[in-house]
């Protein structure tokens, strides 16, 4: 990898490695696990860095990436549940909506939330999130309106 | 407007996916229609209750990046590249080696078998001495016998004397 490759790929790890450790933190549960998922996230990016010039959205591609990893390092630990989403307890505890929404969005399936999450917390366009999924844009926008729908009842 | 469609577009735009031009006009159609505005505060509603629910609190900072890992990555890449690379001038050498054996132990395995055949001849010729029992009309030894008389028969001397000119017959040898 030249010089130039590297620079890049720092430059990436400055602007989307905060929002990768967080998406990451989610995925790993704890901090240390996540930094490690996050450095590997990288270094899976090294190896192909002549996909970068191909991906639609850099953010989608490292998302994908860091999916990946996140997703291999739970096999090896032979993890079949999600581990509970890191919801800030305070919120919920302040204003009953919020208990409910918490309610709401833990009752979520999987696919459901892990969508929504990438566009509520991590802010990806549609096809960005149809990038990192691997699923048609219209999948996407189908399980957003169905999460934020079961969303909407439980507030109502 | 269509309920299904008019869910579709409020949800998109609770979720901040809606065009901006799209968003004016919904605005507009929305300040026109108040059971829809109900609808749409609903959704927005939700979504926002969601976005603040999904806020995480600052992490502690990003770690260190990783410069080093990725700099002997690279190095264990080209040190593979490297090795391929010698693997697979040595696979040719190899296979070149053994068809070149292959094909010339074949050629003198054929050859060995030739003198076997020629190394056979004396005694077929010694059985076909003059004076001695004639062989049977389809016997091997009778065959043989003809072809040599037909092939001695139809050899010709060749006169080739000079550089410049065709080589010529030049009688019988």
């Amino acid at each position: 990898m030249n010089h130039e490759a590297l620079t890049r790929l720092e430059t990436l790890y400055r602007d989307v490695g905060p929002d990768l450790l967080s998406y990451l933190r989610r995925a790993a549960g704890d901090l240390h696990t996540a930094e490690d998922l996050l450095h590997e996230t990288f270094l899976q990016a090294a190896r192909r860095m002549e996909r970068l010039s191909q991906a639609v959205s850099v953010r989608a591609w490292l998302y994908a990436i860091a999916r990946n990893v996140a997703a291999t390092a739970y096999r090896r630990k032979r993890g079949t549940e999600r581990l509970p989403a890191e919801l800030p307890a305070a919120a919920a505890a302040d204003d009953p909506r919020m208990a409910r929404m918490r309610e709401a969005v833990a009752s979520l399936p999987e696919t459901l939330r892990e969508t929504l999450e990438l566009r509520l917390r991590d802010e990806l366009s549609y096809e960005e999130i149809a990038d990192v999924l691997q699923i048609p844009v219209g999948t996407v926008r189908s399980r957003l309106h169905h999460a934020l729908q079961r969303l909407r009842a439980a507030l109502v | 407007m269509n309920t299904e469609t008019l869910d579709r577009l409020l949800m998109d735009r609770a979720l901040g996916a809606l065009p901006l031009d799209s968003d004016a006009l919904l605005t507009a159609y929305l300040d026109h229609d108040s059971a829809s505005t109900a609808r749409a505060r609903e959704f927005d509603a939700a979504a926002t209750a969601a976005r603040r629910l999904f806020q995480q609190p600052a992490s502690a900072g990003l770690p260190a990046f990783p410069a080093l890992r990725i700099h002997k990555l690279e190095q264990a890449r080209q040190r593979l590249r490297v090795l391929r690379h010698v693997a697979g001038l040595a696979a040719a050498l190899v296979v070149g080696l053994g068809l070149g054996i292959g094909l010339s132990s074949g050629r003198g395995q054929r050859a060995a078998e030739l003198v076997a055949t020629v190394s056979h001849e004396p005694r077929w010729v010694s059985a076909a001495s003059p004076g001695g029992p004639q062989p049977g009309f389809w016997s091997t030894q009778r065959l043989y016998n003809d072809a040599r008389e037909v092939r001695r028969s139809e050899s010709v001397r060749v006169i080739w004397d000079s550089a410049v000119s065709l080589p010529k017959p030049g009688g019988e040898s």
